[in-house]
């Protein structure tokens, strides 16, 4: 089926056009959601709220960008925001921890997490570069995702986070020196 | 092994890696979600309307209501002022 008249199907409310929307961009949405909150069940529920909104807002879809282009940029902002409030709920909580001392035992840290696609040798491996990622700011993290792990072309990123490609350019060659900086408390290599 | 490469190897740790897959029953939970929205939209409209009927209503009652105290009061007024009229000496 064309991209239009998919998008044709789903602004008249056809179930089938929707589903077929899903089967085609369910991994790359998923994936995406996992490899920013690191949870699977976090990353199924907001999955499911990119797909809402996608039904409830493909009237407002004008064709300047790729079909793939907006909704992963919905899914990045479902993400980034489901990641404020994440944030959000912490600090509440280590404030309520203050004052309650049944509480004390707060976990702050993001708990380790293993991708269920990577190979076992690659496992530890990824597993650390998930713990830094999480640590980046907001844009380093989306073009640092979606270039080294949705493995998407430069220009598509640019488009997905609305900036110019150079812009993007560097705000991967800002990640990975961050990555590098952070990889170094890690480094089973360091001198002491 | 060098540092840097080790640090390569982290970086580059989620190439070739395969898409996880979400749970089989997603799509129909995401179903469920938009007849649910879908319904209480539709609930919500029908409350809307019936609200603004019963406001309408009450609004045509209260017109109505206004026209005849205001007739009644300009016929009271009239004949009041026939009687009074009807007493005073030429």
């Amino acid at each position: 089926m064309k991209e239009s008249d998919l998008i044709q199907r789903l602004r008249e409310g056809d179930q089938e056009a929707f589903k077929v929307l899903f089967e085609k961009f369910k991994l790359p949405v998923f994936n995406t959601c996992l490899s920013y909150l690191q949870n699977t069940e976090e990353a199924e529920e907001v999955t499911q709220d990119v797909f809402v909104e996608i039904y409830r807002s493909v009237t407002h879809y004008k064709a300047e960008s790729t079909l793939s282009t907006w909704i992963y940029r919905i899914s990045v902002n479902k993400c980034l925001d489901f990641l404020r409030h994440r944030k959000r709920k912490k600090r509440s909580g280590l404030l309520i921890s203050l004052f309650k001392r049944e509480s004390t035992e707060l976990q702050i840290d993001t708990p380790h997490f293993n991708h269920p696609g990577v190979i076992l040798e690659n496992k530890e491996k990824a597993a650390l570069l998930f713990k830094i990622v999480d640590k980046l700011p907001d844009q380093q993290k989306t073009a640092f995702i979606l270039s080294q792990i949705e493995d998407l072309p430069q220009e598509e990123i640019a488009a997905v986070m609305k900036l110019s490609e150079k812009a993007v350019e560097s705000l991967l060659q800002r990640a990975k020196t961050n990555l590098r900086r952070d990889l170094e408390i890690f480094n089973p290599h360091r001198r002491k | 092994m060098n540092s840097e490469i080790w640090k390569d190897e982290i970086l580059n740790s989620m190439r070739g890696a395969n898409r996880a897959e979400p749970n089989p029953f997603l799509f129909t939970r995401i179903q469920s979600k938009l007849e649910g929205e879908i319904t209480s939209s539709s609930r919500l409209w029908k409350l809307a309307t019936v609200l603004s009927f019963i406001l309408l209503a009450l609004n045509i009652s209260l017109i109505l209501w206004n026209q005849k105290t205001t007739a009644r009061a300009i016929t009271e007024s009239s004949s009041y002022l026939i009687e009074t009229s009807s007493y005073q000496l030429y």
